[in-house]
């Protein structure tokens, strides 16, 4: 990236991407996914794969091509706030559709899909249902069933899908979530968002992808170039790097991730007070304390008297009023002293 | 805290600068998250959870263009 500055590539440049970034993304996801349809034996190609801004100027241009004013998006809440903040923006009604909290018979709380309220959510005007598997803020993860009840359940209501994988290989289950790549055919319509934001700590970087049908190529050149007229050429280089230099550095990550999960987990369940669904994916863990309805007061509250910054459940839909929102991807001696101090704040 | 909505900008006559922007742009809703995190941010000693962000720095790499 600084050799790329140095090097004086700081004009304009492709719409759509540097070839090699282009060429890098879909080595990159031919590791991962293997191909993009599951009945067929068509490799990922670079023409898939646009550049965008971060993974939310992804999630922007996804809308722009498929949903305004007059059209309902369905999206599964509790949901990451920008889906709802863009969609407001772009004139779409937005359609929550709760996720459903089951206990086990271990006493275990997990969070799952309701297809029946899914079905009984859908209007005339329906026109896009988002999927953010695994989840961000609940490490929900869709089930390999899920996905195909999901890809049924547009094409028979004439749906276009946005996935959002971005924490696709942030799974605690296996090497990586299952995705809509292993069960969707070619006539599917699904738009992919991505980034490199989370798997190789580039968030300040603000680059990341939009995958989508080839065909698509010209118009999403034309979004981009009225939107953002490009990704800054050193930011691409430092994606390029990432995707062919940084596994090392991502398994890291990952076992990082995985111990401070284990710190938070074990640390919240000695609280009576706390519900949780354990996180099978992405870096979150969201919860919900008896006797707690305000959590946007609890998170001011933990600021002051906790010293420990949680993001309230208010910020993420309906369904997630009752819950705060802690992210762990901390260090783990960091992460032990944050569970410290949430215990002695419910012991004072 | 919620960005001023089409209605409320319309009953609030010192608001009338607001009244001139688009619908859409009004109603795009303040962030839950960034709300806490401006209550807090400059804290000493505060453990931060609440973004979507590890703590871990990216390595820069020496490639070349």
């Amino acid at each position: 990236m600084i050799r790329s500055i140095e090097a004086g590539e700081t004009f304009y440049t492709h719409q759509r991407g540097i070839p090699e970034l282009r060429e890098a993304i879909a080595r990159y996801m031919a590791r991962v996914y293997g191909k993009p349809f599951a009945n067929g034996a068509e490799p990922f190609t670079p023409e898939r794969f646009f550049l965008t801004v971060g993974g939310m100027h992804a999630v922007q241009i996804a809308i722009r091509l498929l949903a305004g004013t007059g059209d309902d998006v369905l999206v599964l809440t509790p949901a990451w706030p920008n889906f709802e903040g863009a969609l407001k923006v772009s004139g779409a009604r937005l359609i929550e559709i709760p996720l459903q909290t089951k206990v086990d018979i271990a006493g275990r709380q997990a969070w799952s899909l309701d297809l029946d309220r899914l079905a009984a959510a859908v209007t005339p005007a329906a026109k896009v249902l988002v999927i953010n598997s695994p989840s961000n803020p609940t490490g929900w993860v869709a089930t390999r069933d899920d996905l195909l009840a999901l890809l049924a359940f547009a094409r028979r209501h004439d749906l276009w899908i946005i996935a959002d994988e971005i924490y696709g290989r942030i799974s605690f289950n296996g090497a990586r979530a299952p995705s809509f790549h292993d069960v969707m055919s070619e006539e599917d319509r699904v738009l992919f968002v991505q980034t490199f934001s989370k798997n190789w700590a580039m968030t300040g970087l603000r680059i990341g992808w939009l995958e989508a049908p080839p065909a698509f190529g010209e118009i999403i050149e034309n979004l981009i170039q009225y939107s953002t007229s490009g990704v800054a050429v050193p930011m691409q280089r430092a994606a390029v790097a990432a995707l062919e230099e940084g596994e090392a550095f991502f398994q890291s990550q990952l076992k990082r991730l995985a111990e401070s999960r284990a710190i938070l987990c074990d640390g919240l369940r000695r609280i009576a007070r706390v519900r949780f669904a354990e996180p099978q994916g992405a870096f979150y863990l969201f919860c919900a304390i008896e006797g707690i309805t305000d959590t946007r007061e609890l998170a001011f509250r933990w600021v002051d008297e906790a010293g420990v910054g949680v993001a309230p459940g208010t910020a993420f839909g309906a369904g997630g009023r009752d819950y705060v929102r802690l992210c762990f991807a901390r260090d783990p001696a960091r992460m032990t002293e944050a569970v410290r101090r949430i215990e002695a704040w419910f012991k004072a | 805290m919620a960005a001023p909505t089409p209605a409320r900008v319309a009953d609030d006559p010192t608001q009338s600068e607001l009244r001139s922007l688009r619908d859409e742009a009004l109603a795009a809703p303040s962030s839950g998250i960034v709300e806490v995190f401006n209550h807090g941010r400059d804290r000493e000693g505060l453990i931060p959870l609440w973004v979507g962000e590890g703590d871990l720095r990216r390595p820069i790499s020496s490639r070349r263009p």
